[in-house]
């Protein structure tokens, strides 16, 4: 504005001057950007998919507004969207700063602390939005959710059930008291609280919600050991929406029956739905049960470099007890890689060299892994002991005492003492544990004949493998062939991982222009893999008739008794020829699958 | 055992532990999941002097190397018997923890303890394995470092570390070298010899290890990356490899507009054609800025049309720090200031004039004959970026596939269809017979990486005629970006062709096939690490930014980058100007006070006689009066006294003597020795202020003199006859 001449001005130069003042007015305001219509702008371009625009845009009304917290909650909600947790929590903390009492606001940066695996600050952040306004019924049920995944499970029944006092019955709070409650051992009530957030859902068309308390009711059946009731939850599950969770569950089941195709497709079909890292764990597990080691190999590296983990904000684990599993079964593969290096036929003495090299390295990974696996039980463990959590508690010092035979009989005693007391059907598996760590074939046996034997295949693929180790060991050899023959029955697949072929009597033909150094040398070969062609092995159950051409070989392997054929298989080699290697690995390869 | 005997003195015992805990520190780093730090320094320090402890026993050889084996498990069985009553008193699961704890110390690092039992003990009984022991630690810790191999070093946080680790080592041998004891007998080799071993041994080591990271950048870094000293850049010259495999370390981040369809981020342009086969840079390529400059700065770039203003940022992570990448031409530059700390090695803003996207619809109409003079090329460019070698086949190939096209780009776009469509990517395009990789490619394997079809287009262009060049840098890929920020990992390094097209500049064209060769699958990248990413993009939005000089090695803008090992090694070495003296300087101290305070606590009088008449024959040293080799002490006084060159107060050969008499005196009288003492310090005196303040000075910062130990004993230097 210019500067005004001292003379007082007449009426039509004042009239002048305020339309000049109004227009300038006018017109300052409107090149001056307006906060909702940036806001506008960042979610058009955001729905266009222009996510960075959007941010940038968001960035600069941030900085143009600085005491507005809306364009940082706004930048913090974009970046949630994208699962950028860290950027978005410093944006909500930004908001904060401006209001601290905002409970949206706080919401928020309890769900971030929740995203990023920090616990005891989204606890924090809920008691004070609870402070602010005890009547939300969200903050409520986080908060005993945070306090689940803590271990301090009476203090979350008691925030949770106070709750329903004041503010009346929530599908929420009961998913989460069914929750507590399972983990306290507790089933009646645990289910109950399950039944009825499953029905308030359906009630009201929550189709994801009567998912996840399915699936949630479908491991407290697997954890009071009532399989067919778990695996009816699991498929309800599905049926009311088809989420990982669900397949998880069901998948896990059917490793239990040892039902192995069955159980990867569905962890595939978790894999599917979303990729969190549950679903490429079952893979590696059917996949290492089924003895193909490289490949659970590769779906395990895919996640063990992971260092993010926000989808265990919606799991009840946490990143030790992920860990744990994750080096656990990165030990057994490796494990089972060692031993595979030891049972397969070597070509030659460089062959054999560098397999003892492999084996080596394969069993140097095994034991760094168990010294992981051990270290984060011993940590689980740990945080469940401070909480007094005791059953827990044992268990994970039992996994972390392994190593350990004296002090992991006396942690296993006493996590028995307690889980029997409300789940007397642990005890076969609980008397196979004991047994397998005594080293006790009796032991084993009689824990063995124990198990359900539907439901508990795979503890007795487990119980029989650990048997076949003890009684190698001590050379007990016609023993050893009958488990070997009771292991392969259960899953071919379980030898070659644990270091055996299958015993079987050998009726070899070989074609008369055959090579005789050849067929010797296969003989020797084959017999190291437990395969021989002594007349005097009238306890073997299975016979291998393998036949030798001028350019391959087939085998079929036949039960003994009743001569039907189990499994057939050829091989051509072709112009190249083959030797008694060739044959040999072709043997050890296809038998034992 | 007697001090003449004792290999090392307590000082070079020190070192030498020391650097045993250094390479503990090292091989706990590797295993930093499961292995406790103080609980490993523990166990070195007890197993190293449980090792120095068997070294004075008499046992036989046989022995002390089985008990070397047995001792780390007694020592373990020790410690587990103590957890046992501590189990007893506070039984739970923390006292039962201390069990598992330990072994996740003691077993990953069992065969490092050993050698330190076994180290330690040989060390003690035999002055040779110490000499060796000096290089060999140097070996281990290269050792130790194999696994890192590729371009950067990821157990610490800046390499400057693995810089300081490796210099604490070396000093630390070389300080144990220094010490050592000489042998009674006169044959030591001498400090000068052992030294030259060192350093010849560190010279082989650094060799292999560093050849180990230029093999592992050919082939890790698809055949386009190579190492500096501690991170990497594109390679200057490229040729075609017979086999490369591809990193996903994170190498950088851009940011740009993400609608903006340009993905070619150009790090050099090479324009050189050479006989080998391999693309370099040409003399006209200086004016493509390729450094970062320590200041804001533009260049000119010529008017072309078709382009458009495109605003980059980028904030380099693995890449050499004043390196400068950007799309198309660069047009100005604005370096920012980080914070110390900063997870990035360099950040800027660029601004480039791009092409428009509708930009091909525009070239169809190009004639070179019709190019104003203002963007014609020079006659000597021309020969330059028209240079193609001499193979006829690829001519022919070049004009068979361009038989149909009518313009300058129809023939340009076809030769891109022939390569795209015909040709398959390939990581082992193996071995041409003749050593002609190219042409192997062409008309053989028809398989390779993006270096062999960048080449393939460049040299077919050229054999037409048309102005062409290889250029090197990353791409971006818009699947991977998060927000407007592009992770650019090393396997996104790439070469493609840029074509002259006059006045529309050099027009970026990529012919790498997409397609896998038969038979070979590609095993895709996992992508960068959120986790990773997210925190490097909090660093990013959080910093504010000033645009400033970037720190670093880098020289001024207008010099050539050279960012070879010499230079980035002679850069740390200037930065380290202060501390190596520095070290020296309180070693020379520190060694001189111990042993002063040593003296003076020394209660032997033989000793005394024996230190006091050493500091004489020092001071006459540093005044240069030597005494020769197998010359008694009493014949060195008496040549001094005819020489004239001793002090006329008193004459030197009678001070020897009643030195002598007084040394071999097997009960010496305390007063008759403090006498001599005096007399032999006031010589001293007198000849020390006749030697020149240099000398003087020099003569403290000898080492080793200042920490050599106390003589003691007959056979030593000071009771030579």
């Amino acid at each position: 504005m210019t500067e005004r001449r001292r003379r007082k001005p007449g009426i039509p130069a004042r009239v002048l001057a305020v339309f000049l003042a109004a227009s300038f007015a006018a017109a300052a305001s409107a090149q001056a950007p307006d906060l909702q219509a940036l806001e506008a702008e960042a979610a058009a371009a955001a729905e266009a998919g222009d996510y960075g625009g959007a941010a940038a845009i968001l960035r600069r009304a941030r900085s143009l507004f600085p005491g507005d917290p809306r364009p940082a909650v706004l930048l913090g909600d974009l970046y949630t969207d994208r699962s950028l947790h860290a950027l978005a929590l410093d944006e909500y903390l930004a908001a904060e700063s401006l209001d601290p009492a905002d409970t949206g606001t706080l919401q928020r940066i309890a769900d971030s602390y929740g995203y990023l695996n920090r616990e005891e600050d989204s606890i924090r952040y809920l008691r004070r939005l609870l402070d602010l306004d005890p009547g939300s019924t969200r903050a409520v049920g986080d908060l005993g959710w945070m306090l689940f995944k803590t271990h301090r499970l009476n203090e979350g029944i008691a925030l949770l059930e106070d709750a329903e006092r004041r503010l009346g019955p929530d599908i929420g709070f009961s998913m989460t008291l069914g929750t507590l409650r399972a983990e306290l051992f507790e089933y009646e009530e645990s289910r109950r609280r399950y039944e009825e957030a499953i029905a308030g859902a359906r009630a009201e068309g929550y189709s994801r919600f009567t998912a996840v308390a399915l699936y949630n009711l479908s491991l407290l059946e697997s954890r009071f050991r009532l399989w067919a009731r778990a695996l009816e939850a699991a498929d309800r599950s599905l049926l009311a929406e088809s989420r990982s969770s669900g397949y998880l569950a069901r998948g896990e089941l059917r490793l239990r029956r040892m039902e192995l195709d069955a159980a990867q497709a569905d962890f595939a079909s978790a894999f599917g739905v979303d990729t969190t890292p549950l679903a490429r764990l079952g893979l590696a597990e059917s996949a290492l049960a089924a003895g193909r080691l490289d490949e659970a190999l590769a779906w395990v590296r895919e996640v063990a470099d992971l260092e993010d983990h926000p989808w265990m904000a919606s799991f009840g684990t946490d990143p030790d007890s992920f860990a744990m599993d994750l080096h656990e079964l990165l030990s057994e593969i490796h494990r089972g890689r060692a031993r595979v290096e030891k049972a397969r036929p070597k070509r030659d003495l460089r062959d054999g060299a560098a397999s003892w090299a492999s084996r080596a390295v394969e069993s140097l990974r095994a034991a760094w892994h168990e010294g992981l696996f051990r270290k984060y039980a011993r940590a689980v463990a740990e945080a469940y002991a401070r909480e007094g959590a005791e059953l827990p508690a044992a268990v994970h010092a039992y996994l972390a005492f392994r190593g350990y035979p004296r002090r992991a009989a006396r942690y296993l005693g006493r996590a028995r003492a307690l889980e029997e007391a409300w789940v007397p059907e642990a005890r076969p598996s609980n008397d196979l544990e004991a047994a397998l760590l005594a080293r006790n074939p009796r032991a084993v046996e009689a824990a063995l004949a124990t198990l359900d034997p539907a439901w508990e295949r795979d503890l007795t693929e487990e119980g029989l493998g650990g048997l076949a180790e003890i009684l190698a060991r001590r050379g007990r050899k016609a023993e050893l062939r009958s488990v070997l023959e009771r292991l392969w029955i259960l899953n071919p697949g379980a030898l070659p991982r644990r270091g055996f072929s299958l015993p079987a009597v050998l009726v070899l033909e070989a074609s008369p222009d055959a090579d005789g150094r050849t067929v010797r040398s296969l003989l020797r070969r084959l017999a190291k893999l437990g395969l021989e062609t002594e007349p005097g092995a009238g306890d073997r159950i299975f016979e291998l008739r393998l036949r030798l051409s001028g350019s391959g070989a087939e085998f079929s392997l036949e039960q003994r008794a009743s001569g039907a054929v189990l499994r057939r298989g050829s091989v051509s080699f072709g112009a190249a020829g083959y030797g008694a290697y060739e044959v040999a690995e072709f043997v050890f390869r296809e038998v034992n699958k | 055992m007697s001090g003449s005997s004792r290999v090392l003195s307590v000082p070079a015992r020190i070192f030498r532990t020391l650097a045993l805990l250094l390479l503990t520190y090292q091989a706990r780093l590797l295993l930093a999941d499961l292995v406790s730090l103080p609980r490993a320094l523990g166990l070195c320090l007890l197993l190293s002097a449980a090792g120095v402890l068997l070294g004075r026993t008499r046992l036989r050889p046989w022995v002390r190397l089985a008990a070397a084996g047995v001792l780390p498990f007694a020592l373990r069985l020790a410690f587990f018997a103590a957890f046992g009553i501590a189990g007893a008193i506070l039984p739970g699961l923390g006292t039962d923890g201390l069990f598992p704890a330990f072994d996740e110390t003691f077993r990953p690092l069992l065969p490092l303890w050993i050698w330190s039992v076994v180290a330690s003990d040989a060390a003690e009984r035999n002055r040779s394995f110490a000499v060796f022991e000096a290089g060999l630690n140097l070996a281990l810790l290269a050792l130790l470092f194999a696994s890192q191999g590729g371009f950067r070093v990821t157990l610490y946080s800046h390499p400057s570390l693995l810089a300081a680790v490796a210099a604490a080592l070396l000093f630390l041998s070389l300080a144990v070298l220094a010490l050592l004891a000489p042998r009674g007998s006169g044959r030591s080799p001498g400090f000068p010899f052992r030294l030259a071993v060192l350093f010849a041994a560190l010279a082989l080591v650094l060799l292999a290890l560093l050849g180990r990271y230029s093999e592992g950048a050919a082939s890790r870094g698809g055949g386009l990356l190579k190492p500096t000293l501690f991170r990497f850049d594109l390679a200057r010259y490229l040729k075609l490899e017979t086999e490369i495999s591809l990193s996903d370390d994170l190498v950088l981040i851009a940011r740009k507009d993400p609608v903006d369809p340009n993905v070619l981020v150009r790090r050099f342009v090479l324009s050189e054609y050479d006989r080998r086969g391999g693309f370099r840079p040409g003399p006209g390529d200086e004016g493509i800025p390729e450094i970062l400059p320590r200041e804001p700065g533009s260049w000119e770039v010529p008017p072309w049309e078709g382009r458009q203003s495109l605003e980059q940022e980028y904030w380099i992570l693995n890449l050499e720090p004043g390196a400068l990448l950007g799309v198309d031409a660069p047009v100005s530059v604005v370096p920012w200031k980080l914070e110390p700390g900063s997870s990035f090695a360099s950040a800027y803003a660029l601004s480039s004039r791009a092409a428009v996207p509708a930009l091909s619809l525009l070239l169809g109409d190009f004639d070179p004959a019709r190019t104003p003079p203002a963007f014609a090329l020079s006659e000597s460019d021309r020969d330059r970026y028209t240079r193609w070698g001499d193979d006829p086949r690829i001519r022919a190939l070049a004009e068979e596939v361009t038989a149909e096209a009518a313009t300058p780009y129809d023939r340009v776009t076809a030769v891109l269809s022939y390569l795209r469509e015909n040709y398959r990517y390939s990581l082992k395009p193996g071995a041409a017979p003749d050593g002609n990789q190219l042409s192997h490619f062409l008309f053989r394997s028809r398989k390779g990486y993006c270096s062999y079809f960048a080449f393939s287009m460049t040299v077919m262009l050229r054999s037409l005629g048309i102005p062409a060049r290889v250029a090197a840098g990353f791409f971006l890929d818009p699947d991977t970006a998060v927000l407007e920020f592009h992770p650019v990992r090393a396997d996104m390094a790439h070469a493609w062709t840029e074509v002259w097209f006059g006045e529309y500049g050099w027009i970026a064209f990529d012919p790498t096939s997409r397609e896998p060769a038969p038979g070979e699958s590609f095993e895709e990248s996992r992508g960068t690490d959120p986790a990773l990413l997210e925190g490097l993009l909090r660093e990013i939005l959080r910093g504010a930014r000033e645009a400033a000089t970037p720190e670093g090695p880098g020289p001024a803008s207008d010099r050539r980058p050279a960012w070879d090992l010499r230079r980035a090694a002679a850069w740390v070495l200037r930065r380290s100007w202060l501390l190596a003296p520095g070290l020296w300087l309180a070693l020379a101290v520190l060694g001189r006070g111990i042993r002063a305070l040593r003296l003076g606590l020394l209660k032997d009088r033989r000793g005394r006689l024996l230190a006091a008449w050493e500091s004489l024959e020092d001071a006459l040293s540093s005044a240069g009066k030597h005494r020769s080799r197998g010359e008694s002490i009493v014949d060195f006084a008496g040549r001094l006294d005819r020489e004239g060159r001793g002090t006329s107060a008193e004459d030197l050969e009678g001070l020897a003597r009643d030195w002598e008499r007084a040394v071999h005196d097997p009960a010496p009288n305390s007063e008759e020795v403090r006498d001599l003492e005096a007399r032999i310090r006031g010589f001293r005196g007198r000849v020390r202020s006749g030697i020149p303040a240099p000398r003087r000075v020099l003569a403290f910062l000898d080492l080793r003199r200042g920490l050599r130990p106390l003589p003691g004993g007959p056979g030593r230097r000071g009771g030579r006859r």
